[in-house]
């Protein structure tokens, strides 16, 4: 594959599946600094991704695998290399928010999340996204019986948070 | 407030622009960071490699006795090899496509482990052979303190390099992943 394929077929996966990238990155990030510097870490993780993907699996599946996989190591870097990757974007945000306000029922959602454990925040991104229990268990590389076991966890916290949620009138 | 609500509010979420941002940016940075770490490493193995193989052909020609200097070339003839191999393997495991998150862990933890273990054994396998030959040859020729000192200030200097690196970087790293792993088996 020469270079110009993998960044046209990078810049293709870019352009159609953002949304996703930018759900992973804001399940495990809180502060727009961290944002910027776990999507540049996504996107550059993707781009070497490129040459090995393989038709077998979904592009989409292919893309929150990286994703995720990289943003559950990437919580633990130290604050030096998120420095010098910062460095690399020359003090310029990657990512700008939109003018729109977010829907706070979705910021909501994201905190909900944001408070779970690492691998219980891929497990609900997928869920929320439609993936089946046997598609997260080969995604993950966990059981399905203990995709089961979590989800059941996932689905009752969030409805009980839910649920005060919508007791205290937002 | 069911499941089935939640999952209509983040459905919702999926027509909405959350980010915008700079394609260009992107692969600039995208460019810039992968030359880099490609940079990075090749200077470190083929410097490395080098520096090995010159000073293994130094030994062989300007070397003083023949015992001596034939093990001080083969020792460093196999620091070149060894690191050779070891950039081989890199190499190759860039080719490798894991199956899933969870494998993907596991030979980042067998890295980390290794890399560990490089770090533990650095001493057995290179500093002290390395230094038993110095220190062999010094003892055998009239040597001043000033280099007796500066000789085994340098191997003790990167003995503890290396001991730096294991103790805030590999470890901590290997117990992170390690630690994800766990929450990976816990149901």
């Amino acid at each position: 594959m020469t270079a110009t394929e993998q960044q046209h077929i990078f810049n293709q996966w870019l352009g159609q599946y953002k949304a996703l990238i930018f759900k992973v990155v804001c399940a495990y990030t809180t502060e727009q600094a961290d944002r910027d510097d776990l999507f540049q870490e996504i996107c550059l993780q993707l781009w070497r991704s490129v040459p090995s993907f393989r038709s077998e699996a979904a592009v989409s599946t292919w893309i929150y695998r990286i994703a995720i996989r990289v943003a559950m190591t990437w919580q633990g870097r130290e604050k030096r290399e998120r420095e010098r990757s910062r460095r690399y974007a020359k003090g310029q945000p990657l990512l700008q928010m939109p003018q729109q306000a977010t829907d706070e029922r979705v910021a909501w959602l994201y905190q909900e999340i944001q408070k779970m454990d690492t691998v219980d925040r891929s497990l609900a991104l997928l869920l929320l996204d439609g993936y089946s229990y046997k598609e997260m268990a080969q995604l993950l590389g966990i059981s399905e019986s203990n995709v089961g076991v979590k989800i059941f966890r996932i689905k009752k916290r969030l409805t009980q948070r839910a649920t005060q949620f919508a007791k205290d009138g937002v | 407030m069911e499941f089935e609500d939640i999952q209509k509010v983040w459905s919702e979420e999926k027509n909405q622009v959350m980010y915008v941002f700079d394609q260009e940016a992107i692969n600039r940075m995208i460019s810039r960071r992968a030359r880099s770490v490609r940079r990075i490493a090749n200077i470190n193995e083929w410097g490395l490699m080098i520096v090995a193989g010159l000073t293994s052909v130094s030994l062989l020609i300007i070397g003083s006795d023949g015992a001596y200097k034939i093990v001080a070339a083969l020792t460093m003839l196999a620091t070149g090899i060894y690191v050779w191999w070891q950039r081989r393997q890199r190499l190759s495991g860039l080719q490798k496509v894991a199956s899933s998150v969870r494998e993907e862990l596991e030979e980042g933890i067998a890295n980390a482990r290794y890399m560990v273990r490089f770090s533990q054994t650095f001493a057995y396998w290179f500093l002290l052979p390395a230094a038993g030959i110095a220190l062999f040859r010094m003892s055998q020729k009239e040597t001043s303190l000033v280099k007796w000192l500066f000789i085994l200030g340098c191997f003790v200097f990167s003995h503890l390099l290396v001991q730096l690196e294991l103790r805030w970087k590999h470890r901590p790293r290997l117990r992170r992943l390690e630690e994800l792993r766990e929450k990976f088996e816990l149901s």
